[in-house]
């Protein structure tokens, strides 16, 4: 088996009396990609945010890079920015046009000089197919554009792995495939990518692994044909033949 | 004829020509039977009967109309009146009562003002009636209120765009909240900041600038006294206008405070989270992604702290800054009227908040930025 990038053991988070997360195990390889799916209010943002830290988990450990980000003496910056998160509001940022989006994090955490960065934004945003965009204003791009942008600002901090939060859940169901194209190449290329998702399809045809999130547990999971084939799980089963059917309507 | 058809507000026919028109007519009526005056150019029989005439013709015409709306109720809409040719014939009357209510105004009312500047230049003494009272005052203490005036938009510039560098750094202060990662004394020192700040803005919000104003003087004078300095040593460094302008920049600064953390709260969580999951420290976030956001949508708010600013530098009278108000005090205090010389100075500070209004509306719109009107007092 390859290098492992990610443990998670033993994760639990509450929010006051709401336990959200109980008891999380889930490793992620090298190149692995990995699709999260499960109901509505199952946990699964919640273990994304977890996992570089947006939200602060209650107990447990999170292996990444030979340190465990549960321990409060970390440098937390130093790790996030291996750590590239997508999320379904794109949260680019507003006061910025896009190439300085892509940009300001290479320059302001890691020193690179603005040419360099600059160079890297370019390359970035020509692989998300958005060169002619470099100078727009980053408010007025449509939905579609600005979760690509928001993909070429994660990678131009070079991260180690991608975590991405229904990144095309915002979106029109006309242009969620230009997202996914990106994503696609991105796991092509070998990126390693956690995703939550609810795009059956792409976590069919991309993922490695099909995680099945249930009430804050995992429940299931296993190689995409295993999870959409021969679900073991009654609860698996359930919330995928309800989802078809939803599909069908 | 639909009377809301094609064409614009002159060409077309439009309802209510009788109501409008006979208001219109009547309030020029109302000036042309006051008294003339020496510079009037409508006088003599031929120029005032005629524009008399012409009023007093449409204002029976309207009465004709009405008393046809009245009797004939519903089925009005169709009788001679509201159709053509009479609607033109109605419409183009209108426009005479406008011309000859703008000639009597420009009669009555801007030569009637500039007579009245005139005598009260040459009166020798404060004259009698009212208006004539205030351009006499206003025109004799035209010094004092221009120092003023010039002296209390200085007070509100400077002071609250002090404020605002201020508020930047206090702002900060205020919105330290200690993390669980912190070291125990990046946590002192957060808690301590976060406390100062509020504790800050409580006292300076919970007391009246006026009070504020005499702390500040007395204290600085008393601090000065101590290294041995003479009365007008101190008046020269601790001036009434140092002194004031320490108090609107450091009242200002509480105000704007929350105006900036309001700014900051406002701005969506995921722009921290995004900088935050790519690596930036809360430091780096703040100032580079959140606060940038957050002071250009504070810039109406902080424009409308220089309006109140404007306005409530006016309690600085009390300890002898001589703005606008420390000059009409003194005014008053000169020709022993006083109503009259107040209304001058509420005419020029609402002519002050107006203008700074206008400007700031203008700046908004290039910046493009929401506005609002003349706010209220802190
Ligand atoms: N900051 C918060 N404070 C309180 N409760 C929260 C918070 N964030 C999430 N929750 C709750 O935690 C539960 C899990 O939320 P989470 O967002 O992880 O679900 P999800 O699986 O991502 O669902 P969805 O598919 O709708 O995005 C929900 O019941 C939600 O209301
Ligand atoms: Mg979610």
């Amino acid at each position: 088996m390859d290098e492992c990038v990610l443990k998670i053991e033993q994760l639990e988070k509450s929010f006051g009396s709401l336990e959200v997360l109980k008891g999380i195990d889930l490793e992620i390889h090298k190149g692995e990609v990995v699709c999260i799916i499960g109901a509505s209010g199952s946990g699964k943002s919640t273990l994304l945010r977890c996992i570089n830290l947006l939200e602060e988990a209650d107990a447990g450990h999170i292996w990444f890079d030979g340190q465990d980000l549960m321990d409060l003496s970390v440098d937390l910056n130093a790790l996030r920015q291996k750590i590239g998160m997508v999320f379904q509001s794109f949260n680019l940022f507003n006061n910025k046009n896009v190439i300085d989006n892509c940009t300001l994090a290479p320059m302001t955490v890691r020193k690179v000089p603005r040419a360099q960065a600059e160079e890297a934004a370019v390359r970035n945003l020509t692989t998300v197919g958005l060169k002619d965009f470099i100078y727009a204003d980053s408010t007025r791009l449509s939905g579609g554009q600005k979760q690509r942008v928001a993909i070429a600002r994660a990678l131009c901090m070079e991260p180690e792995i991608m975590l991405f939060d229904e990144p095309t859940s915002a979106l029109d169901p006309e242009i969620v495939g230009e997202v996914l194209d990106v994503m696609k190449d991105l796991a092509a290329q070998g990126m390693t990518m956690v995703v939550v998702t609810h795009e059956m399809a792409f976590a069919k045809e991309v993922s490695d692994r099909v995680v099945f999130m249930d009430q804050g547990v995992i429940l299931e999971q296993g190689s995409p044909r295993e999870i959409f084939g021969s679900p073991k799980n009654d609860r698996t089963r359930e919330f995928l033949s309800r989802y078809l059917e939803d599909k069908q309507q | 004829m639909n009377p809301s058809a094609k064409g614009n507000f002159i060409t077309r026919n439009h309802p209510y020509v009788f109501l409008g028109g006979s208001l219109i007519a009547l309030l020029g009526l109302s000036l042309l039977y006051g008294e003339a005056h020496p510079l009037s150019f409508l006088t003599g029989n031929a120029p005032e009967l005629l524009c008399r005439l012409i009023l007093w013709a449409f204002l029976a015409l309207s009465a004709v109309a009405l008393v046809f709306k009245l009797f004939r109720g519903k089925s009005y809409r169709t009788c001679f009146l509201c159709r053509e040719p009479m609607l033109t014939v109605s419409r183009l009357a209108s426009y005479l009562v406008v011309l000859v209510c703008v000639l009597v105004f420009a009669d009555r009312g801007i030569m009637q003002l500039i007579y009245t500047v005139q005598v009260c230049m040459e009166a020798k003494s404060n004259p009698q009636g009212f208006v004539p009272s205030m351009i006499y005052m206003s025109l004799k203490g035209k010094d004092m209120l221009l120092t003023g005036i010039w002296t209390t938009v200085r007070i509100a510039l400077l002071g609250t765009a002090i404020a605002f560098v201020l508020a930047i750094l206090m702002v900060f202060l205020r919105i330290q909240e200690p993390d669980k990662r912190d070291n125990d004394f990046v946590k002192a020192l957060k808690w301590t900041a976060n406390r100062f700040a509020r504790f800050y803005i409580f006292v300076i919000r919970g007391t009246p600038m006026m009070v504020q104003a005499l702390i500040f003087y007395y204290f600085g004078f008393n601090l000065f006294k101590r290294t041995g300095m003479t009365v007008t040593e101190i008046n020269s460094v601790w001036s009434f206008f140092i002194s004031g302008l320490c108090t609107v920049s450091l009242n200002s600064t509480a105000y704007l405070t929350e105006v900036l953390r309001g700014g900051i709260q406002a701005i969506d969580r995921g722009q921290t989270e995004a900088a935050r999951s790519l690596g930036m420290s809360n430091w780096q976030s703040m100032i580079k992604v959140v606060f940038p956001q957050a002071v250009k949508n504070s810039i109406p708010a902080i424009g409308n702290e220089f309006i109140i600013n404007i306005k409530d530098s006016s309690v600085l009278s009390v300890i002898g800054v001589m703005d606008l108000m420390y000059a009409t005090k003194s005014v008053s205090g000169i020709y022993f009227r006083s109503l009259e010389i107040y209304c001058v100075a509420a005419l020029l500070y609402l002519i002050l908040t107006w203008l700074s209004s206008l400007l700031l509306r203008y700046l908004g719109k290039k910046l493009d930025t929401p506005v609002k009107g003349i706010p209220s007092s802190n």
